[in-house]
């Protein structure tokens, strides 16, 4: 009867576990004889389970509010480049990337999509064409005809919302999700790479690490249940990170030479640490079900 | 271009000693305990030679003369200084005299001689000295030039191969002017990191000037094996590294994919090749931080043995159409070895010859700067290296953790032989 109560609730809260990836299996860090993430029969697995279970749909539902704030923000931006308003139109364009940014790396499985919304100049393949924000940003920055590109990214933001709407991600998979988030910033926002027109990263570096810490809150719980210690030091790591980026000052007005250099160092460093730790719990939670699949 | 020099296969030419005494080098050759036939024979360190540390192979000099440069199809060594220069010489005769004395300086290093002057105290030394104690080390000098070279500052626009284009820009790039380009390069590999320092380093004091350093890179710890029966090295990343490289031993495949032959637009490049140099920086950190199974899936291979997924060594076949359960492919879409295999590149190889390095940290990051100096040969980047990196750049998942910072592109011309010197045909 647990066992059907279990199937029953985990089904309940549309999670469900990938048939192609299977938990990992790691050793708990804490060595315990008994593992309640893998034995069905207790209590505490059926806590988890519905733990689990909320932290896909709390993830699921944060992911949507940011689609949905993008698609509105390209069309805030439609209007102001329409009426002609270049100052409105670089606000809305930030507030657009830093959207982006929270779903960046669930973008990872539509590369057609991604291509269209937030291609670097760098990456059009040789028979491609610079399309997706980062046109917009040169049109915008360096005085173009910003229309066409937006009217693109208003056709294309609301194939992401509809894409990203179709995932349910485990708490492991969100968690390497923010990972990865953390990652870019390392590689990409903080070198000052992404914003090659406006140079002001600080957009993307505050926008990735926030979106991070969101995805943390989501597991946060589940995670206090299945290694409260490590939870709790990936709390703290957060907060000084948080603590570090906010100290860059308001985003979109820190251009990239701004930014002194042992600052931009400290955030790096801090970044590392961070993702290091939430890397840590992730693998924690792999037993309750990695990576995740669009439901059907 | 003529240079005095013995007959290929004599032995090499002996300095005089300044002070009556011999350094071990000259010892050795003096008493042709440097020939192979007599090492295999005796199976024992020669007398008057240090005994500890020294592999037999290390005492064995590597020809600088021959058809091809060395340090190509040679069997890999453990450590590489690669040097690119920007030429100032004022017209071609100062870059030929310089071409000269290279041709001269890297057949005496190579065969572990060192190099001779005017002497005397009062006079700076000849060679610079940190070699003098040391075996040859299997060293290979190789000379390359990029397309920079081909200007109008000494009428090489004409010569200028239509293979030696320059690279295009790709997704992984972050280049830093600083370590791209070159007029010159030049590849000094050596199983001792002071002899290869060694090479670089007199050559540059040779070349001053007519020609200034851009950049120098060390490499250590080979990433490839070129050489049949070369165990398969480990990167940086924990995997192994050339598995499914080109044989240098198999003359078909270097005929077919490495050496330029008579259809070269370039009569001076027929036996020569393309050196494609990237430093490409892993993002050690990420990646460290990534799962296994992410690590695994990211390369195609499994991590402990170097086998492809879904096979059980290193050497099965890499099945890119082997499914698992689930109907899925068992090495991923974006699988570095996937997207790098030759079935995936309309049958395009590429000899693959490079080395790890690890340059401190990134300063505005704190994170190592450390990665793969990658280095390659193919007898037409435009068929070979550029489209394969195009797709690596767009669709290779290991493109998530690297960033290409420096690259070149250098013709390689062929050996020197028959008393002709590096670039005969061109100056």
């Amino acid at each position: 009867m647990g066992l059907l109560v279990v199937a029953a609730l985990a089904g309940a809260c549309g999670y469900t576990a990938s048939a192609r990836y299977q938990p990992s299996g790691a050793t708990p860090s804490s060595g315990a004889a008994h593992d309640p993430t893998t034995d069905p029969a207790s209590a505490t697995a059926v806590a988890l389970s519905v733990a689990a279970g909320a932290a896909t749909e709390t993830y699921r539902t944060d992911i949507g509010n940011a689609t949905a704030a993008f698609v509105a923000d390209i069309g805030t931006l439609q209007e102001a480049v329409d009426g002609g308003d270049i100052g409105a139109a670089k606000s809305d364009e930030l507030a657009a990337q830093a959207q982006y940014d929270t779903f960046r790396q669930l973008e990872g499985g539509n590369a057609v999509n991604a291509s269209t919304l937030d291609e670097l100049a760098t990456e059009v393949a040789p028979n491609g064409s610079f399309a997706g924000l980062h046109a917009v940003e040169r049109d915008l920055w360096t005085s173009g005809n910003a229309r066409a590109d937006v009217a693109g990214l208003s056709v294309q933001a609301p194939v992401a919302q509809y894409l990203l709407s179709r995932d349910r991600l485990t708490p492991e998979a969100i968690g390497t999700t923010a990972v990865s988030e953390l990652g870019w910033v390392v590689s990409t926002a903080l070198p000052g790479r992404e914003e090659r027109f406006s140079h002001l990263d600080a957009v993307d570096i505050a926008a990735a690490v926030g979106a991070a810490d969101q995805a943390f809150a989501a597991i946060e719980p589940v995670g206090r249940t299945v290694d409260p210690d490590l939870t709790t030091s990936v709390a703290q790591v957060f907060s000084s990170l948080e603590a570090d980026v906010g100290s860059l000052g308001p985003p979109t007005q820190v251009p990239d030479a701004a930014i002194p250099t042992t600052l931009r160092l400290s955030v790096s460093q801090q970044v590392d640490a961070t993702a290091a730790e939430l890397a840590q719990l992730a693998a924690r939670l792999a037993p309750l079900g990695t990576a995740g699949a669009p439901s059907s | 271009m003529k240079r005095n020099r013995a007959e290929p296969g004599a032995a090499p030419p002996v300095d005089p000693p300044r002070s009556g005494a011999l350094s071990r080098r000259q010892l050795l050759a003096r008493s042709g305990l440097a020939s192979a036939a007599l090492l295999a024979t005796a199976g024992a360190v020669p007398a008057g030679a240090d005994a500890s540390g020294t592999s037999p192979g290390d005492l064995i000099p590597i020809s600088f003369s021959g058809p091809h440069q060395a340090g190509i199809a040679t069997p890999e060594q453990d450590r590489m200084v690669f040097a690119a220069y920007d030429v100032t010489a004022g017209d071609v005769s100062g870059l030929a005299a310089l071409l000269a004395a290279w041709t001269d300086a890297a057949a005496r290093m190579t065969a572990g001689q060192a190099l001779t002057g005017p002497g005397g105290p009062f006079a700076p030394p000849a060679d610079t000295g940190e070699a003098l104690d040391l075996p040859p080390s299997r060293l290979t000098i190789t000379v390359g030039f990029g397309p920079t070279l081909f200007d109008d500052r000494f009428g090489l626009r004409p010569s200028r191969p239509e293979a030696l284009v320059d690279l295009p820009s790709f997704a992984v790039d972050d280049l830093g002017p600083a370590r791209t380009g070159g007029d010159l390069c030049v590849q000094a590999c050596a199983d001792d990191a002071q002899v290869a320092f060694h090479a670089v380093r007199n050559l540059t004091r040779l070349a001053l000037g007519s020609a200034t350093v851009r950049y120098v890179q060390l490499g250590f710890g080979r990433t490839a094996s070129p050489g049949a029966g070369q165990q398969t090295p480990r990167n940086l990343l924990g995997f192994r590294d050339g598995t499914d490289n080109l044989v240098a031993g198999d003359e078909g495949a270097m005929q077919r994919f490495v050496w330029v032959d008579r259809d070269s637009d370039q009569p001076w490049m027929v036996g020569g090749t393309y050196l494609v140099a990237r430093r490409i920086r892993v993002h050690l950190e990420a990646w460290d931080r990534s799962t296994l199974g992410d690590q695994q899936e990211t390369i195609g291979r499994v991590k402990a043995s170097g086998a492809p997924l879904g096979g059980s060594r290193e050497s099965d076949p890499v099945d890119l159409q082997a499914l698992g359960p689930d109907g899925l492919p068992l090495i991923p879409d974006g699988a570095h070895i996937r997207q790098a295999a030759p079935s995936t590149n309309d049958g395009e190889a590429i000899l693959r010859r490079g080395y790890s390095f690890a340059d401190g940290v990134d300063p505005a990051s704190g994170e190592l700067d450390a990665g793969l100096f990658f280095i390659c040969f193919q007898k037409d980047p435009r068929q070979q290296f550029i489209p394969i990196q195009q797709r690596l750049s767009d669709q290779d998942a290991l493109s998530e953790y690297v960033v290409h910072t420096g690259s070149g592109i250098f013709a390689c011309p062929p050996g020197t032989q028959d008393a002709q010197g590096l670039g005969h045909g061109l100056v």
